[in-house]
């Protein structure tokens, strides 16, 4: 008999106890360990897929503050541009201006310097030319010449006497001083002409030999000086160069318009005796 | 020689008996228990896993895809009964590798009794899930007339489940044997490559005819897909009947 009836109760219940017994100890545990691995999958993948739309909102959000960032820069770029312009067009303007101040400075003082230079010349002009022509009068100066130009002065005291306004004895009493300067001594015959016109002019019998007093002064280089206070009249040589010494400031003023000192304080009009002649 | 392993007895005492089918299946049992449970013992949820872990999921995986595709919708309310079926044949083959081994599928009534384990497996899980008029019925269809050839043949495919197994691994004992007295070298090596492949086949074969069976009897109307039509053409491509 193939068949044992026993064995086959016997297999029955031995393959019933191995179904449970796998069950149990094999695909009870497999299965959860399979389940559990795609549950931790599955979880993996919706981390990694949420972190990845994370890091895709992150992206977008970088990539924004990278524009934004861009477009400050730019923005502060061209900011700092504008300004450096500004300032160096600033900057330059204000060199522009200080140049052609600094140029105008220079030119005014090259202008300035070349005009004292030019007056300095002139003046140098003058006052050799003056030396050079009192040096002339001094040497052809002599007792002769003195006498001539003696004549002429007492045909101009006479006339100024002869006229009441410029009569130098008019209101002098016999305390006031009659000063008269001559280059050379006067003669005798001289101070008595001059002592007549005088007593002419004053009309009276009052004498004036002693209020008139004579003196010698090589200043006068040629000719005679009388004066009185407030009154004065000179025929000499140095009241000639006197006149030309003004002249020729007169006329370095008109040539000279934009000089800063006056002629009049040049040393042309420097004079010994510090007066000019009332008549001349 | 002996035709079937329950003529090997070491034990008996009245009906009651110790032959080396028991002795056998006991050894199997005990093999794939203690190798499950050392292999489970470190089991893993994390990725990674050790390679005989991996191997126990590939064949549980494997077998869970296997019913699936027959059209078992719930692949896991049958893998107990249906994987346990595969693992003992195939293990049961494979082991004639080792010297003295007497394999239990050799035995008829070890075929009969994993025949008759299908045999009641199919009307429970059936009125599991359809119910019991439902399942019934089904003995019924399409026409009422047909009842005595359905119950016919759930009997005949049932005897023909636990002789086709038997018969394979019988003949191939017997083939071994034979070619061994003839040609003690080079044949049995040839045969016993044959014999596993052949082992591996019945296996597969009796785990699919279950799961056919027992997706015919738990189909419904509507909704449940049709088990695979060609695992019964299967079942006949196998050589030696």
């Amino acid at each position: 008999m193939l068949i044992d009836w026993f064995t086959v109760g016997a297999q029955v219940l031995n393959f019933l106890l191995l179904v449970w017994l796998l069950k149990h100890f094999l695909y009870q545990p497999i299965l959860n360990a399979i389940d559990a691995r795609e549950r931790e999958t599955a979880k993996i993948i919706n981390d990694a897929e949420k972190i990845k739309r994370e890091a895709s909102d992150q992206l977008h959000i970088y990539q924004q503050n990278n524009q934004l960032l861009e477009q400050q820069r730019q923005a502060l770029i061209t900011q700092a541009t504008d300004e450096a312009n500004q300032i160096r067009d600033r900057l330059l303007n204000k060199a522009n201006q200080d140049a052609q101040q600094l140029t105008q400075q220079h030119l005014a003082s090259i202008s300035d310097e070349f005009i004292a230079i030019q007056q300095d010349i002139a003046t140098k002009n003058l006052l050799e030319v003056f030396a050079i022509s009192n040096k002339v009068l001094t040497e052809l100066a002599s007792q002769s010449l003195q006498e001539s130009m003696f004549a002429l002065f007492i045909q101009h005291l006479t006339a100024a006497c002869s006229n009441m306004t410029t009569n130098p004895l008019v209101g002098l009493d016999e305390h006031n001083k009659i000063l008269v300067r001559s280059r050379f001594a006067l003669s005798q015959q001289q101070q008595q002409q001059i002592e007549q016109c005088l007593q002419q002019s004053l009309k009276s019998d009052t004498t004036l030999t002693s209020q008139v007093e004579y003196q010698h002064s090589e200043a006068l280089l040629c000719g005679i000086e009388i004066s009185t206070s407030g009154w004065k009249l000179a025929w000499s040589s140095a009241n000639y160069l006197q006149q030309l010494q003004q002249r020729a400031s007169e006329l370095a003023k008109q040539l000279l318009p934009n000089t800063t000192q006056p002629a009049s304080e040049s040393p042309v009009n420097v004079d010994d005796n510090g007066a000019n002649g009332a008549s001349l | 020689m002996h035709l079937s392993p329950d003529d090997i007895i070491f034990w008996q005492y009245g009906i009651i008996k110790l032959n080396a089918t028991i002795v056998f299946t006991w050894v199997l049992m005990l093999v794939l228990t203690l190798g499950a449970k050392l292999i489970t013992r470190n089991l893993t949820g994390q990725l990674n896993r050790s390679r005989w872990q991996n191997l126990l999921e590939i064949i549980v995986t494997s077998i869970e895809q296997q019913i699936k595709s027959i059209g078992l919708r719930h692949p896991r309310r049958y893998i107990g009964f249906l994987g346990s079926l595969f693992l003992f044949v195939a293990c049961a083959n494979l082991f004639t590798l080792f010297p003295g081994y007497e394999p239990p599928t050799g035995s008829l009534s070890t075929t009969l009794a994993l025949a008759l384990c299908v045999f009641l497996a199919v009307p429970i899980y059936g009125i599991y899930q359809k119910g019991i008029f439902n399942y019934l019925a089904s003995y019924t269809e399409p026409v009422w007339m047909m009842l005595p050839f359905n119950i016919i043949g759930e009997l005949s495919r049932t005897l023909a489940l636990a002789v086709r197994l038997f018969g394979n691994v019988m003949s191939g004992s017997m083939i071994m044997a034979i070619l061994l007295v003839i040609s003690p070298y080079i044949f049995p090596l040839v045969m016993t490559a044959l014999g596993l492949l052949t082992g591996m086949v019945q296996a597969y074969i009796f785990f699919v005819l279950a799961a056919v069976y027992i997706a015919a009897a738990t189909q419904t109307s509507a909704g449940q897909s049709k088990p695979v039509a060609n695992s019964s053409v299967q079942l006949h491509s196998p050589t030696k009947k």
